[in-house]
């Protein structure tokens, strides 16, 4: 047996992408997220869902370097990766998109997208991905504006660019959808779908279009009040009982 | 042409490249440093006193200055760089102050705020020269210099990493830019340059005091000229100093005293209220229109 026992995972192993596993992160006296445990495999669509203030957000500032977790580990392709830098994160292949949009905004559209390519490539080969990226989130008519003159709607959309920028293995989607018309929401959640599938990336989004969620994830992980109440395919999510009680109250 | 016109040609390419060296950390980094006199004066005095005391080759002070320079700008700005926007600013205004106060009551080496006098020993070797002429040519160069390393610094990696983590420090790192050595980097390549800055001063006016290189007004100086000429441009600095550096030379020459300083001001805010971003930068976004 050699010595790296966290050898690289086999595609084809059972061995998830990423494991979250009891992480813990208080504010003062708020436990925002209590201890909350899950799994993500490659290529699989997970919804993050749960009341306002439930701690999603908080859980994805810990995953990608954001944040630091107070106890609790945090594994990735096979690395310990719990309270490492942003920067780290983004370079084991840990995209995101924030909430609240965060353009550069006195970079153009493409060298918005260009400071992540150049995370592994060279200035040329970085260039020419990043407008291939910019395409291919539809924003190719946009590739030489500056990202501060844009609409949320393409300010969202650049977001999405900016957290495939990096050439991820997983991407986490914070409300990217939230502000779109009905048109725009359609045509994201297909954009989503083709990345998943086509370039086997791992999706955590966290959404309040249950519509959307729905009918994109394969599973669904509820929070709320920092503690994950329920993990299930979407079909049984929708009938638990709990899950129903933290959106909407319960009787008791 | 006299020395008296010279010199205002050879002030204006000095400021030019020190207020270049500025603008790549405040215009590019978003770190507006208000400290830079303090690399400035530790690049002056450390070649004045090896020349002056050890009669050490200035062209060694020169090496030894930018050396200890940069190794003092990591060692002081590393804890600044925790803090964001005004409180960086802050918090590096310190440190002229306190070398300031170091310098004048450092007799043994500084000879406190009595200063010292560089002997006036013209050759290639000491970087003394009877013609001012030369001065011009070596700040003119000094100057391109930092144009050079701003333009390279500006289309490439580095640059884009700088503006990415000027606009939103969270954003950049969640593009793998690492905040920390991207401000270290800048920080150093912006003291080095300062610190030549500093033996050029030293070796041309042959005579430092305390304040005379670590005074306040020269930090505040050498971020006032990219303002005006256009932060985070690479031209910004030097149309910022072309304008200004004549200007003030004229009015000192032909006012003096309480009324240069009142036109000096006038003319700054006319350019905050006209121009916010500066001449160079309000121009491109004319042309872009």
């Amino acid at each position: 047996m050699t010595a790296t026992s966290f050898s690289p995972v086999n595609k084809d192993s059972a061995v998830p992408l990423m494991q979250i596993d009891n992480l813990v992160r208080r504010f003062g006296g708020l436990v925002a997220v209590n201890q909350v445990s899950f799994n993500v495999h490659s290529g699989e669509i997970v919804g993050l869902i749960g009341p306002n203030g439930a701690g999603k957000t908080t859980l994805f500032n810990i995953i990608s370097g954001h944040l630091k977790a107070d106890s609790g580990r945090l594994f990735f392709d096979g690395q310990d990766i719990t309270n490492a830098r942003a920067a780290k994160c983004a370079r084991v292949g840990i995209g995101r998109t924030f909430q609240i949009v965060k353009p550069l905004t006195t970079l153009t559209v493409h060298e918005n997208v260009m400071v992540g390519a150049l995370l592994n490539n060279s200035l040329k080969v970085a260039r020419e991905k990043a407008a291939h990226i910019v395409e291919r989130v539809g924003m190719g008519d946009l590739m030489h504006r500056l990202s501060g003159s844009l609409t949320l709607e393409s300010r969202k959309r650049l977001e999405l660019a900016r957290a495939l920028s990096v050439e991820p293995k997983i991407i986490l989607l914070d409300e990217i959808l939230a502000g779109l018309n009905a048109s725009e929401v359609e045509e994201s959640i297909h954009l989503i779908r083709n990345f998943a599938q086509e370039d086997k990336l791992a999706v955590i989004m966290i959404e309040h279009n249950l519509h959307a969620v729905m009918s994109l994830a394969q599973k669904i992980v509820v929070l709320d009040y920092g503690v994950k109440i329920a993990q299930d395919v979407p079909e049984v999510i929708v009938r638990d009982p709990k899950v129903v009680a933290a959106y909407l109250g319960s009787d008791d | 042409m006299n020395d008296y016109y010279l010199n205002i040609i050879v002030m204006t390419f000095l400021w030019a490249a020190l207020s270049g060296a500025w603008n790549l950390m405040a215009g590019y980094g978003g770190l507006v440093s208000l400290g830079q006199s303090a690399f400035f004066g530790i690049g002056a005095y450390t070649t004045a006193v090896l020349y002056a005391t050890f009669g050490i080759s200035p062209w060694l002070g020169l090496v030894f200055g930018v050396l200890l320079t940069t190794s003092t700008a990591v060692l002081i700005s590393w804890p600044c760089f925790r803090l964001r926007g005004a409180f960086f600013s802050l918090a590096t205004l310190v440190f002229p102050i306190v070398m300031e106060i170091l310098a004048n009551n450092w007799n043994s080496v500084t000879r406190g705020s009595s200063g010292i006098a560089l002997p006036f020993k013209p050759s290639l070797e000491n970087f003394i020269f009877e013609s001012r002429w030369a001065y011009v040519l070596a700040s003119f160069v000094l100057m391109m210099v930092v144009l050079g390393i701003t333009q390279w610094i500006h289309r490439g990696r580095l640059g884009l990493y700088l503006i990415a983590m000027r606009d939103d420090q969270d954003a950049a790192e969640s593009m793998g830019v690492e905040p920390v050595r991207i401000k270290l980097i800048i920080t150093m390549i912006s003291a080095a340059l300062t610190s030549v800055g500093g033996f050029f001063y030293a070796q041309y006016i042959l005579f430092l005091d305390p304040p005379s290189v670590f005074s306040i007004n020269i930090s505040v100086q050498i971020a006032l000229f990219s303002l005006i000429g256009g932060l985070g441009t690479p031209f910004g600095p030097i149309v910022g100093s072309l304008i200004m550096t004549p200007l003030d030379g004229a009015l000192s020459a032909f006012l003096g005293g309480g009324p240069r300083l009142l036109i000096y001001g006038g003319v700054l805010l006319a350019v905050v209220l006209v121009a916010p971003q500066g001449v160079v930068g309000t121009y491109t976004a004319w042309r872009k229109k």
